[in-house]
């Protein structure tokens, strides 16, 4: 009662003081509201932005393939063995005979080998199979919170036996 | 005078901002609180949300063994006609016509063409290329310009024409090796040789996957793996210069087709294989007129025909390796022998006199031939030749092949003359493939490799080269040195044209009548000649055929200067040094 009554006694002597501490809860909320706002607006908009690039990227590597794919054709349309042929005439170039021809012994050497385009299956090559997107770009604010919280802040030492 | 308190005007207004959001409140739990409604929003908003996203795998390239691309792929564009939005029929056929090239009253019809369910879309062009897209677009940027403002009744415009990016198959080597590559139509579908043959390999799936349009919804697009390249056994240079020899010999002997195949007996790798007729397969839509029906794509594996003589070096390798006869056994010649009521001559009609088994091969005599399958006994004569591969697929690794024809003892269309027949190439039908492989065993220590023209294959960045099969073993090896001896002599005493300096060759001709429906009528033949070296170490076989020549009907006289020819090149193009170098650089 006297804790009250102390109150009315303030009230009627400074109302703005309870008003200004209203107004200052009202505010703080509004202030951590806005901070909010702001973090899950700056996170997503990046998460967007990077988004975009990633989808833009995968249509560049796409188009840059097929182009790869276009100018390896070119190359072999200029070098193939009639138009080589051709130009090599041209070039006074002609067919050697085996007369003409001066074998020698390298020792080591197998003579030319097929050819090697990849390397050999019996290697073992990793293979990604899983997604390329890290999980910061596809996951929302909360499920980021959520994540945080269940990292360790240390991480946890193993005894490795002897 | 007091002034009117403003309060219940603050308080007007004060209800009614809060009614708003009130109803707007109300209105969001109603939407959101009602299921059919629910699913119906999001149905309708799932129509924008997400985007189709078309992933055509690249078909894999095809390599020849030094990695020279055969079969690759370039981008073209597919042109064509929505024809529900068309606006303008006129506008879409004058700009195709200008830019695609094509007929503008074709592309009028078919832009006018009533929208249909099943008469979508039409296709107008299939290989449009990007100069051609880049000049169309500057196009639809001035028809769009140009366009008036005020209202017309038809203006001018392109709606309904669109264009799709897509990969087209492309030959760089244009004509060689055709036939051992096949081709891929319009819609990418392999057809003959390898291509068919590898089709599911070669060619992934197109692939369609929805994308959101939403970025915060950002998801994986899934990796389509392209088609596997596939590296063949092939030299394009060696395939180029067989081409040009059997075209030259077609030409030269007047003959109707001719086929050429080199293959290396140690692994059963082919390395050449040309035969006529043979086309463009980049303009694979001429393939009716180069081939009309009744023509094979590629007869070294399509086309079985009666291979006459080159046949006797298997029944030769049979009557040695089952001990029925040796080289020296002799035989009197005397021009004619009768089996199962049929009388057999020799090619001349003459008595050879006394003759060993060498003299049999050197003047092919088909009377000591049958005399021998005689001394063989048909059930060691056809097994051998079952063995041999005679009458079988050979398994090589191209669309089409034939197994020919081998009568064999309880057929109901066998005779016993036939095994006197069969000894010399008569009655027998084979492909040259399959020549060329039963006597690979000769060429091989008695092993017969799996003919085969893919090398290795590249599938997820890693090459796998396919395993070497030994398809089986006919004979002893003993036996195929003793008979290789044998031919490598017949030529040599023959002066036979197929003989080339530097190096010794094992071979045998062939001249075989063709059967006609009413019997051996015809006064035309098929030529052949079969031959493998160097002797002592073969690194190579080639079988030639050429069809009905005309200058003269003899294989020795049509055939073997061919394989001259041939091996004059293979051993500058294989780096073969001649025998006396080589013998003399491996003694070192």
């Amino acid at each position: 009662m006297v804790r009250g009554s102390n109150l009315k006694q303030a009230h009627s002597q400074a109302p703005w003081r309870i008003q200004r501490q209203l107004i200052g809860i009202v505010l703080v909320a509004i202030i951590f509201g806005m901070l909010a706002a702001y973090a899950y607006l700056d996170i997503s908009a990046r998460s967007t932005a990077i988004g975009r690039r990633i989808l833009t990227m995968q249509s560049a590597v796409e188009e840059l393939q097929q182009i790869n794919e276009d100018l390896r054709t070119q190359l072999a349309l200029i070098t193939a063995s009639g138009v080589m042929e051709v130009r090599a005439k041209q070039m006074g170039f002609r067919t050697i005979t085996t007369e003409e021809t001066t074998f020698i012994l390298v020792p080591g050497y197998a003579g030319r080998q097929p050819v090697q385009l990849a390397p050999q299956a019996s290697l073992p090559v990793a293979q990604n199979t899983s997604s390329k997107i890290p999980a910061q770009y596809t996951e929302s604010l909360l499920e980021w919170l959520g994540r945080q919280a269940r990292t360790p802040l240390f991480p946890t030492l193993l005894r490795v036996q002897p | 005078m007091k002034n009117p308190s403003p309060g219940w005007r603050f308080s007007f207004l004060g209800i009614i901002l809060s009614v708003f959001p009130l109803l707007i409140l109300a209105r969001i739990i109603m939407v959101q609180a009602n299921p059919a409604q629910i699913k119906e929003l999001k149905a309708y908003g799932d129509q924008f949300a997400w985007e189709p996203h078309n992933i055509i795998p690249a078909r894999g390239q095809i390599f020849d063994r030094w990695g020279n691309i055969l079969a690759g792929n370039e981008t073209v564009y597919e042109v064509g006609i929505t024809l529900a939005e068309v606006r303008n029929p006129d506008t879409i056929a004058l700009i195709c016509s200008v830019v695609f090239g094509l007929d503008y009253d074709k592309v009028r019809a078919t832009a006018e063409l009533e929208a249909r369910p099943d008469q979508v879309y039409r296709v107008l062009t299939q290989t449009a290329t990007q100069e051609q897209i880049d000049q169309y677009e500057v196009m639809k940027e001035r028809v769009l310009q140009d366009s008036p403002k005020d209202k017309d009744e038809n203006p001018p415009s392109l709606r309904g024409l669109s264009y799709l990016k897509r990969l087209k198959r492309v030959y760089p080597e244009k004509q060689v090796g055709a036939n051992i590559l096949g081709f891929v139509n319009g819609d990418g579908i392999g057809y003959f040789g390898v291509e068919e043959y590898f089709n599911s390999l070669l060619a992934d799936k197109p692939k369609t996957i929805w994308l959101p349009k939403d970025p915060q919804l950002l998801e994986d697009v899934p990796e389509v793996p392209n088609g596997a390249d596939l590296i063949l056994t092939l030299d394009r240079q060696i395939q180029a210069q067989m081409e040009s020899i059997i075209d030259n010999a077609i030409d030269e002997n007047g003959a109707e087709s001719g086929t050429i195949v080199v293959l290396d007996p140690e692994t059963g790798e082919i390395l050449a294989l040309a035969t006529t007729p043979r086309f463009d397969p980049n303009e694979f839509q001429n393939y009716g007129q180069v081939f009309p029906p009744g023509t094979q794509y590629n007869p070294a594996i399509s086309q079985a025909f009666e291979p006459g003589s080159t046949y006797k070096i298997f029944t030769m390798a049979t009557g040695l390796d089952s001990g029925a006869v040796k080289p020296e056994t002799s035989f009197l010649d005397t021009g004619a022998f009768e089996i199962g009521g049929t009388t057999i001559y020799n090619w001349n009609y003459g008595a050879w006199g006394p003759q060993d088994m060498q003299g049999c091969m050197q003047h092919s005599l088909n009377v000591c031939l049958a005399w021998i399958a005689t001394q063989i006994g048909a059930g060691d004569f056809y097994k051998y030749m079952d063995t041999f591969g005679i009458g079988q697929l050979t398994g090589v690794d191209m669309a089409g092949e034939v197994s020919g024809r081998l009568k064999t003892p309880g057929d109901h269309d066998w005779y016993d003359a036939d095994l006197g027949t069969n000894s010399f190439g008569q009655g027998v039908a084979a492909t040259p493939l399959q020549m060329a492989t039963a006597a690979s065993a000769i060429a091989n220590d008695g092993i017969i490799m799996t003919p085969h023209v893919v090398r290795s294959m590249i599938h997820n960045g890693n090459q796998q080269d396919f395993e070497l099969r030994t398809l089986s073993t006919p004979i002893k090896k003993e036996t195929a040195h003793t008979l290789t001896e044998m031919l490598a002599r017949s030529l040599e005493t023959e002066s036979s044209d197929a003989l080339i300096t530097g190096y010794r060759v094992a071979g045998k001709t062939g001249t075989a009548e063709i059967p006609t429906p009413y019997g051996y009528t015809s006064n035309l033949t098929n030529a052949s000649f079969i031959g493998w070296g160097p002797t002592d170490d073969p690194q190579f076989l080639v079988f030639i055929w050429l069809e009905k020549p005309q200058t003269a009907i003899w294989g020795s006289i049509v055939a073997a200067p061919v394989f001259r020819e041939v091996v004059e090149d293979l051993v500058v193009l294989m780096d073969i040094p001649p025998d006396f170098v080589r013998l003399k650089l491996y003694g070192q």
